[in-house]
C-alpha cells in the first residue's frame, strides 16, 4: 500500500524548489491531491492499528518526527532502522549547494544503541539517493556518530533533560580523516521533556534549544524546538507527533508492531510530503 | 541369619536409592556437559562441569540449575565450578534451597546473586575420574566475517565477504587445535584476497598458581603472522581488575602462499600489558593497552567496551608512533571507531561427539573512523580460554542469571 502513495509523491524533478514556485500543472496538481487523500486514508488506517509504540525520529535518535527528545530507549536497547525523508526535505552534503535542500530523497540508515542507562549512541549513514558517489561530483554518503546523555531523570515536578551532541566527531577527534571530517548535522542541545496526563490523554511535551559547539556551527535544531507527543485513550499505545525543528513544523504517527518493530509515516507540510521511519528494535539484556 | 540378610538387603536398597537421589552426574551428561565430577567435600556437594552444549555460559549456568532443583539432594551446601577446556575457572557456592527457590519463582535472580558467591576458582581439578571427557572431541564450524571499507568514491562500501569453516579439538587437559580456513566469495577490496588459511595454530591453555591464566600458541594467526605468542592474565577483586601481558614472536607471511605482501622481517618481536577496569553493576570494562603491535607499531589502544550477556559494543582509540600497512596508499597512525561481537548460530549445539558439526557463536566486526585498520593490531588466539574468559566472569554470570530469570 505505501508503494505507490510514495511513488505518486515522488515526482521526478531535479529540483523541488523550481515545482514550488511555479503553478503546477494540471496534471501534477491531480497527483497532488490524490496523493494527499491517500495520504491521509492512509495515516487514518496507521492510526486504526492498535499497537504500542515509542517516539523513533527520522534522525535516527530518541525523538519526535524529527526534533529530539529528552527520553530515552531503556538500558541495552539496539536499534536499527532506516528512514525516508522526502525530496526537498534532504539537505545536500556535496558540492556547490551544500547545505541546501535537494530535490532528491534521502535515506537515513541508522544503528542506535541505549549503551548506558546514561547514555544513547548512534551511527548514521546517510545517503542522497539518485547520485552516484563519484570523484566528479565530490558525492559520498555522510557518516556520523551521535551521543545523548541524560543529565536529569524525570521527577514529579521537573522534566528530564538530555545533552544531544550530534556528528561532533570533529569536536573530539579533529584530525580524524585526516582532519577532513565534515560535521553535516552538527548540532549540540539540551531538551527538557515532561509527561502530563489530562482526562485520559497522555501528553509528552519536550522543549529544547541548540546551538554550535566551539567552531563547528550548528547545521540542525539550531535555536529553539520542541513538540509533542499524544497518545489518547481511544487508540492505546499510538502517538501522534507534533514537533517543530528549529526550522519547519513536521507531523506524525507510529506505531509499534509485534513489540520488536516500530513504524512511523512523517507528514512534512512545508512540501505536502510524506516520509517514514521503519525501526527494529531489541533489547539485549 | 534370615533377619541379618534382610537387614542388610534393606539397608542396601535404602543406600542405593539415596544415592541415585543425588546424582546430578546421569542428567548432566544426558544433557550433553562434560568432564563431570560429582563429590561429597565437608558435608557438602561439589558439582564440576563443562560446557560445550550452550552457546553462552550463563544460559548452560540456568540449565544446570535447573537439573539440580529437580534433584532431590541431601546437602544443602552446594559448591559448583565451570571449567573450559579441562581448566576450572569460575565458581559458585550457593544452598540447595536458595536454587529451588530460584527455579520455583520464589526467590529472584538478584537475591540469589546477593545470598550465593561467584568468583573465579581456586581450586585444582579433583583427583576423581571424569565423565563424559570432553578430550579428543572436536567441532567443525562455518563462521562468516566481512572485511570492508565505508569510504571510496567509486563504490560507497568495498567488502570481501568470507566463509570461515573452522576445526578445534581439545586434545588434552588446556591442548587445543584451531584451524580456520577462509573461503572468500567476493573480493573488491583488496583485490588480492584469495581463499586461504586464517588460522591454524596449537594453544595451551593453564592457570598457575595464584590464579593466573596463561596461554601459548604456536602456528598461523590471522593478519598473516607465523610464529609463537603467549598471553598470562591475572585477575584482582574477582573480576573488577585485569591485568594482562602478551608477548609474540612472528614473521608476516601467508601460510600456504608465496609471501609476497611481507610487511615486516622475521623474528619480529611485540608485546602489550593491558589494565582492564569493570565497572561490574554495567558489566563494563575500561581498558588501556599499551605496547609494540605486531607490524612494528608502537602506541596504545583506549577502549570503552559495555557487555550484555554474549553482546559487545565498545569504542576505542588508536593511536601509534607510525603505520607501515596503509589503507589506499594512506597512513593512519590515529584511528578511532567503535566495534561490536554478537552471537550467531543456535543457542544449543548437538551434544559433543568425536565429530560435532556446529554453527560459528560470534561475528566480531569493527569500524574505524579514518580507515587506518592496520594499528594496534595484535595476536588473536580465538577459542582459548582466556580469548573467552569474559563468559564465566562472575559479574557476567550474575547479569546473565538476571536477565535469564527476569520476570520470575
Amino acid at each position: 500500500m505505501e508503494v505507490p502513495i510514495i511513488q505518486v509523491v515522488d515526482l521526478p524533478t531535479d529540483n523541488i524548489q523550481q515545482i514550488i514556485s511555479k503553478p503546477l500543472p494540471n496534471e501534477r496538481l491531480f497527483l497532488y491531491i490524490f496523493s494527499m487523500k491517500a495520504s491521509l486514508y492512509f495515516l487514518l488506517a496507521f492510526l486504526l492499528l492498535n499497537f504500542s509504540s515509542y517516539s523513533q525520529s527520522t534522525t535516527g535518535t530518541r525523538g519526535l518526527v524529527k526534533a529530539p527528545t529528552a527520553r530515552m530507549f531503556e538500558d541495552g536497547t539496539l536499534s536499527i532502522g532506516a528512514a525516508f525523508i522526502p525530496p526537498g526535505y534532504f539537505k545536500k552534503t556535496h558540492g556547490w549547494q551544500k547545505g541546501k535542500l535537494t530535490g532528491n530523497a534521502g535515506l537515513n540508515t541508522f544503528v542506535t544503541v541505549n549503551l548506558f542507562p546514561f547514555m544513547e549512541v548512534m551511527f548514521r549513514y546517510s545517503h542522497e539517493m539518485n547520485v552516484t558517489p563519484s570523484f566528479q561530483n565530490g558525492y559520498f554518503p555522510d557518516r556520523m556518530f551521535t551521543a545523548r546523555f541524560k543529565l536529569f531523570n524525570e521527577t514529579e515536578k521537573l522534566p528530564a533533560i538530555v545533552l544531544g551532541m550530534q556528528d561532533v566527531v570533529a569536536f573530539f577527534a579533529p584530525d580524524a580523516a585526516g582532519g577532513g571530517t565534515i560535521p553535516n548535522y552538527a548540532s549540540t542541545y539540551l531538551v527538557a521533556s515532561k509527561n502530563f496526563s489530562y482526562r485520559g490523554f497522555n501528553i509528552d511535551t519536550s522543549l529544547g534549544y541548540g546551538t554550535d559547539l566551539a567552531d563547528i556551527p550548528a547545521k540542525e535544531f539550531k535555536g529553539i524546538f520542541g513538540g509533542v507527543e499524544i497518545t489518547t485513550p481511544y487508540l492505546e499505545n499510538t502517538q501522534l507527533l507534533l514537533d517543530y525543528d528549529a526550522t519547519y513544523m513536521n507531523i506524525g504517527v507510529q506505531k509499534q508492531f509485534f513489540n520488536r518493530v516500530q513504524a512511523m509515516v512523517s507528514y512534512y507540510p512545508n512540501y505536502q510530503k510524506i516520509g517514514w521511519v521503519l525501526a527494529y528494535r531489541y533489547k539485549m539484556y | 541369619m534370615i533377619m541379618k540378610a534382610l537387614f542388610f538387603s534393606v539397608f542396601s536398597l535404602i543406600s542405593i536409592a539415596l544415592h541415585a537421589q543425588c546424582d546430578l552426574i546421569t542428567p548432566l551428561k544426558e544433557e550433553g556437559f562434560e568432564n563431570l565430577i560429582q563429590i561429597s567435600e565437608d558435608g557438602g556437594l561439589q558439582l564440576h562441569y563443562e560446557n560445550r552444549r550452550y552457546r553462552f555460559e550463563g544460559v548452560a549456568l540456568k540449565r544446570v540449575l535447573e537439573i539440580i532443583a529437580a534433584t532431590p539432594c541431601l546437602s544443602n551446601s552446594i559448591t559448583i565450578i565451570i571449567y573450559n577446556k579441562g581448566i576450572p575457572i569460575s565458581e559458585l557456592r550457593t544452598q540447595k534451597n536458595w536454587i529451588d527457590g530460584l527455579i520455583s519463582g520464589e526467590l529472584s535472580a538478584t537475591t540469589f546473586n546477593r545470598e550465593a558467591n561467584f568468583s573465579f576458582t581456586t581450586r585444582k581439578r579433583p583427583k576423581e575420574k571424569v565423565t563424559n571427557s570432553s578430550y579428543l572431541k572436536s567441532d567443525v564450524a562455518v563462521g562468516a566475517r566481512t572485511d570492508y571499507l565505508i569510504g571510496n568514491f567509486d563504490n560507497p562500501i568495498r567488502w570481501t565477504p568470507m566463509l570461515l569453516p573452522s576445526f578445534q579439538s581439545t586434545v588434552a587437559r588446556g591442548t587445543q587445535i584451531n584451524t580456520t580456513y577462509g573461503v572468500v566469495l567476493y573480493d573488491d577490496l583488496y583485490f588480492w584476497e584469495e581463499s586461504r588459511f586464517r588460522y591454524a595454530f596449537a594453544s595451551h591453555n593453564g592457570r598457575l598458581p595464584g590464579g593466573i591464566f596463561t596461554r601459548i600458541s604456536a602456528g598461523y594467526f590471522e593478519q598473516t603472522q607465523y610464529g609463537i605468542e603467549g598471553h598470562a592474565t591475572k585477575f584482582f577483586f574477582g573480576d573488577q581488575l585485569r591485568l594482562d601481558l602478551n608477548l609474540s614472536l612472528t614473521e608476516n607471511k601467508f601460510l600456504d602462499k608465496p609471501p609476497t605482501r611481507r610487511a615486516i622481517d622475521k623474528n619480529h618481536f611485540s608485546y602489550g600489558l593491558k589494565a582492564t577496569y569493570r565497572y561490574a553493576p554495567l558489566t563494563t570494562d575500561l581498558s588501556i593497552h599499551y605496547g609494540r603491535y605486531i607490524f612494528d607499531d608502537t602506541g596504545y589502544t583506549v577502549l570503552l567496551e559495555r557487555q550484555f550477556n554474549e553482546v559487545f559494543i565498545g569504542f576505542f582509540m588508536r593511536e601509534v608512533d607510525r603505520q607501515i600497512v596503509g589503507s589506499f596508499g594512506r597512513l593512519y597512525e590515529k584511528n578511532y571507531g567503535f566495534q561490536f561481537t554478537v552471537p550467531i548460530g543456535t543457542k544449543k549445539h548437538l551434544k559433543p561427539w568425536y565429530i560435532r558439526a556446529k554453527t560459528e557463536e560470534q561475528f566480531y566486526l569493527d569500524y574505524n573512523y579514518t580507515g587506518g585498520v592496520d594499528i594496534g593490531r595484535r595476536i588473536h588466539a580465538p577459542g582459548t580460554v582466556i580469548a573467552e574468559l569474559e563468559e564465566y566472569y562472575p559479574s557476567t554470570l550474575q547479569k546473565a542469571l538476571e536477565s535469564l530469570f527476569k520476570g520470575h
